[in-house]
């Protein structure tokens, strides 16, 4: 499902500002899994998964995501892969302040030859799912932090896909509310999806759901719990 | 390839605009004006253009001035008989006109002595012995109709009365606006111009191929003669038009380049808001070329809608004011022109020329930074830049 | 010499195009010597990025040089009345060695971005890209052809001379001395005529038989640039004057290609039609080299699809219009054949 192979996210290379984010990590996530990086802050958390996410190629190394070796793809390829396979709940939320909540959720279908209205359908259907049909027209502005996060799930879920990445996804959200979400996990996960977490929270990496976590340090990945 | 992928898109862009109507406001009214006055030049030189390619149908096929000491004189009659013994002449007509300045009006009006009217009459009749009649620019600034009186003042100083028999206009208004004509005789009573003398004798000739060879012979046979045929006074005009819409051509290209670096100058400065939008978008699976093809989207709607807006603006300008904006600068040589209409003359090809300059370097100026603007990475994105 | 707005407009959007031309030339220097295909350094990822650039670069060249024919075309036109003898376009173009030259490379160019735009994408379809250095060392090659477009130009306007006098398409396309006119009446009406039908006829069912067994590109690429070419030909010789009978009433000796143009509605579309049926078909052609990459097989063979159905209507449009203008003619004055 996913495979890392010796892969070393080096930026700034050659420069006095050099940072080698990501040392020589090799790990295997398999699919329907519930996985988890977990560590210290600047620890290379976020870098991973961006390499995972095909948000970002790595210096050296191989990333299989699918079946498929993403660590040689060109820019554009990449774009689409990421597009059609993977949905990311990011570390701030990330959503577009101007647009309503609908419209955010609708965003990663725009490059797509979706119909709109088969796009607001689908955004709906999500929406009711994580009760927030009702806020569908909203700025985002006008949100609580519980429901900016849900409607971050609904855009990473608005394509379908087999992967979600999700960077400290209860970092701003209180103890019921990382329970709610952990709820929104477990169903993703009953639906087969394949679920990776970055966190440094326990209530996240001590619940059951979690089948692995990879222990971070410094770039390195120092254990492997299952 | 899917069409649906670049509606999308289009949709996208369109609402991203919308959402900055600030900053896209100033850039739509800039890019409009500059639309604006270049269309508003080229209608209204479209126009006179056409004013003028219809005068010069009237004028006659040479004319003949007499040159005395490097200036203009009186032509004796005699050369007229002259010039009519010249194989391919077919008519020679004595002509006597000159300018009347009408100090109460600060105006100058043309006055033709003629036989017959080379205008239609809109009102009243063609003026007889002692009569006048007058272009409709005249008529309406010194609201006089048929049957009303008009003094003016002949070369002794004396006033003379004349009874407005008319008032004429013409297809041409540019030339018959200013006009006061009278019978030929009474014109050269007015201006005391001996009988055996015109201001310049018109030449009419049978073949137009032979025009270029009895102007040579005219002016051999009378050396003291200036021969001016038709192509040589449109010369004259497009050398006029040319000047003066060219001065301010020049003008509209340098607000051009300004506009331009205006352009490249708000486009490559994003807003932190916008650059976030957009390295949010990358993030979502947005590619650089899907971004770059929204920003293009932005920059061709904007576009599209000044010059669709400037186009508009300028037509009702020129054609339902009669460009109040240019006139005095581009019609400089008369001040009487009240209601002066011009005749609506804009074509495809003028609208692709206003395209050409206004649209393309806009297009070109926000090409490079639309494009840095799309290429945000979308791991930066993820951090929460 | 002639300087006014129109010739000014003109080089101004000429400089336009070749600034952005050599922009994308220069990107295009820096892709070809840098470029490590399978690399995921930084620097690729930069490169990548500028190759976007480039391909829009090139697609505003070729949107503005397309307006810039027909704005050249016009200006042409605008021009003749101010060089003694010259009616329209024609006599503009054929006042100085500079007019047709500049037509007929700005038509080449028309070809060439197409051309190139589509390997781009073909290209970058594949997840290799396998044709990236072939591709910026062809776009390097379409460089002298902008400066040759605006070196022409230039040297077309300012080589005008308003009292040299100058023969329109009436007298020039008659005397064996003038090019235009030595092929004209080396292909006498009838003959001209009989190629124009030839060439469509195959170039229409090499198209149609494509589409069916997607066997005939290469065949079906050469026919429709045939059919293109002998269509100017026909539009010098024997096919204008049917739209310039019918729409102006001009008499049939009138053979100019240009007088059409002044009838936007009829004359913008026909000529349309008629690029967009060659220079698709030639694409087509193109596309089967292509599709000899194995990764670009697939979406090579399906934009030539495309390309064919392109080139199958805007030709067959083409011949639909020549046509009903042959058969107004025809009941207008009564025969076909007037020559
Ligand atoms: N674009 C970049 N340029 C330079 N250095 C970077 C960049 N992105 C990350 N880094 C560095 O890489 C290291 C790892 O960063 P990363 O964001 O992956 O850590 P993290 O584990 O996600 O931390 P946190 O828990 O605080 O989010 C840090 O030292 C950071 O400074
Ligand atoms: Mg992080």
């Amino acid at each position: 499902m996913i495979r890392c192979e010796r892969v070393t996210k080096v930026f700034n290379r050659g420069r006095p500002n050099e940072v080698v984010a990501v040392r020589d990590v090799t790990l295997e996530i398999a699919s329907g899994e519930v996985a988890v990086l977990r560590g210290p802050s600047g620890s290379g958390k976020t870098t991973l998964l961006t390499l995972i996410a095909c948000a970002a190629r790595p210096t050296s190394g191989r990333v299989f995501v699918l079946g498929k070796e993403v660590s040689r793809l060109p820019e554009s390829f990449l774009t689409r892969f990421r597009r059609e396979h993977i949905g990311i709940i990011f570390q701030q939320f990330n959503l577009i302040p101007g647009l309503t909540v609908l419209e955010n959720v609708t965003a990663p279908l725009v490059p797509t030859s979706t119909p709109p209205k088969e796009a607001e359908e689908r955004a709906l259907r999500l929406l009711e799912r994580l009760n927030l049909a009702h806020r569908r027209s909203f700025r985002v502005r006008e949100l609580s932090g519980g429901e900016m996060q849900r409607v971050a799930i609904a855009r990473a879920l608005i394509n379908n896909p087999e992967i979600v990445i999700a960077d400290e996804p209860t970092a701003h959200l209180d103890t019921s509310l990382a329970a709610e979400f952990l709820e929104i996990v477990r169903s993703l996960r009953e639906e087969g999806r394949t679920v990776v977490i970055a966190t440094h929270d326990p209530l996240v990496y001590e619940h059951r759901l979690v089948d692995v976590i990879f222990d971070m340090r410094d770039g390195s990945l120092v254990g492997v719990e299952r | 390839m899917s069409l649906r992928k670049h509606l999308n898109i289009l949709d996208y862009a369109a609402r991203f605009m919308l959402r900055r109507k600030g900053k896209n406001l100033a850039t739509l009214l800039v890019f409009t004006l500059v639309v604006f006055m270049l269309a508003s030049v080229v209608m209204m030189m479209g126009s006179l253009k056409k004013e003028a390619e219809e005068t010069l149908a009237l004028a006659p096929d040479i004319t003949v001035q007499k040159i005395v000491a490097g200036r203009q004189g009186l032509v004796p009659l005699s050369y007229a008989a002259r010039i009519e013994e010249i194989r391919g002449v077919s008519r020679v007509e004595p002509r006597v006109w000159g300018y009347y300045y009408d100090a109460v009006e600060d105006a100058t009006y043309t006055i033709l002595g003629v036989e017959s009217l080379p205008f239609a009459v809109v009102e009243g009749s063609p003026p007889g012995e002692g009569e006048v009649a007058v272009g409709y620019a005249i008529a309406e600034k010194k609201r006089i109709r048929p049957g009303d009186r008009i003094i003016l003042r002949d070369y002794r100083g004396n006033y003379v009365k004349f009874t407005v028999a008319g008032v004429f206009s013409s297809s041409s208004s540019l030339q018959s606006a200013d006009i006061i004509a009278m019978p030929r005789a009474t014109a050269r009573e007015f201006f005391g111009i001996p009988p055996e003398v015109a201001n310049d004798l018109a030449v009419y000739v049978a073949n137009p191929a032979e025009l270029t060879n009895i102007a040579y012979k005219i002016s051999l046979a009378l050396p003291d003669a200036r021969v001016l045929t038709r192509a040589q006074i449109r010369e004259t005009y497009d050398a006029i038009f040319g000047w003066r819409s060219g001065i301010f051509l020049a003008s509209i290209i340098g607000a051009l380049l300004a506009f331009a670096i205006l352009v490249w100058d708000r486009a490559s400065g994003l807003s932190a808001e916008e650059k976030r939008e957009i390295g949010i978008l990358k993030a979502l699976g947005w590619s650089t070329g899907d971004v770059l093809e929204m920003r293009t989207y932005e920059g061709v709607l904007l576009a599209l809608n000044s010059y669709l807006l400037g186009i508009i603006l300028a037509y009702l300008h020129v054609y339902q004011l009669g460009a109040p904006l240019l006139k005095p600068v581009l019609l400089g040589w008369s001040t009487l022109y009240p209601s002066f209409e011009l005749m609506p003359a804009l074509s495809v090809e003028d609208l692709l020329l206003i395209f050409m300059v206004s649209v393309v370097p806009f297009l070109a100026a926000v090409v490079v930074p639309s494009w840095r603007a799309s290429t945000v990475d979308p791991d930066e994105a993820m951090r929460g830049i | 010499m002639i300087l006014n707005f129109w010739v000014l407009s003109q080089i101004l959007g000429l400089v336009v195009v070749v600034l952005l031309g050599l922009y994308a030339a220069l990107q295009g220097v820096r892709i070809l010597l840098r470029w490590q295909p399978g690399s995921a350094s930084e620097e690729q990822l930069e490169l990548e990025k500028r190759s976007y650039l480039v391909s829009t670069l090139v697609q505003y060249a070729l949107a503005f040089q397309v307006l810039s024919l027909l704005l050249f075309v016009v200006t042409a036109d605008y021009l003749a009345s101010f060089i003694s003898g010259a009616m329209c376009a024609f006599g503009s173009l054929n006042s100085n060695d500079y007019g047709f030259r500049a037509l007929w490379v700005k038509v080449a160019a028309i070809f060439a971005y197409s051309s190139w735009l589509m390997v781009n994408h073909i290209d970058s379809r594949a997840e290799d890209y396998p044709l990236v250095r072939p591709k910026y060392a062809l776009l390097l090659l379409l460089l002298p052809l902008l400066l040759a477009d605006i070196y022409l130009e230039v040297r077309f306007y300012t080589s005008i001379k308003a009292d040299v006098i100058t023969s329109c398409c009436g007298s020039a396309l008659r005397s064996l001395e003038n090019p235009y006119g030595f092929v004209a009446m080396s292909f006498p009406g009838e003959v001209a005529m009989a190629l124009f039908f030839l060439t469509f006829t195959a170039a229409l069912a090499a198209l149609f038989l494509h589409l069916r067994t997607s066997r005939y590109a290469l065949f079906s690429g050469f026919a429709a640039l045939s059919a293109f070419l002998s269509s100017l030909l026909a539009m010098f010789t024997f096919l204008s004057p049917y739209f310039n009978v019918v729409l102006f009433g001009l008499p049939t000796q009138h053979r100019c290609p240009f007088e059409v143009l002044r009838q936007p509605l009829v004359g913008y579309p026909l000529y349309a039609l008629l690029f967009a049926g060659g220079v698709s078909g030639l694409l087509v052609a193109l596309a089967e080299f292509l599709k000899k990459k194995p990764s670009l097989r697939e979406s090579a063979a399906q934009l030539q699809r495309s390309l064919a159905r392109l080139s199958l209507l805007s030709l067959g449009g083409f011949l639909a219009v020549s046509v009903a203008f042959m058969l107004i003619f025809y009941a207008m004055v009564g025969t076909l054949f007037y020559h």
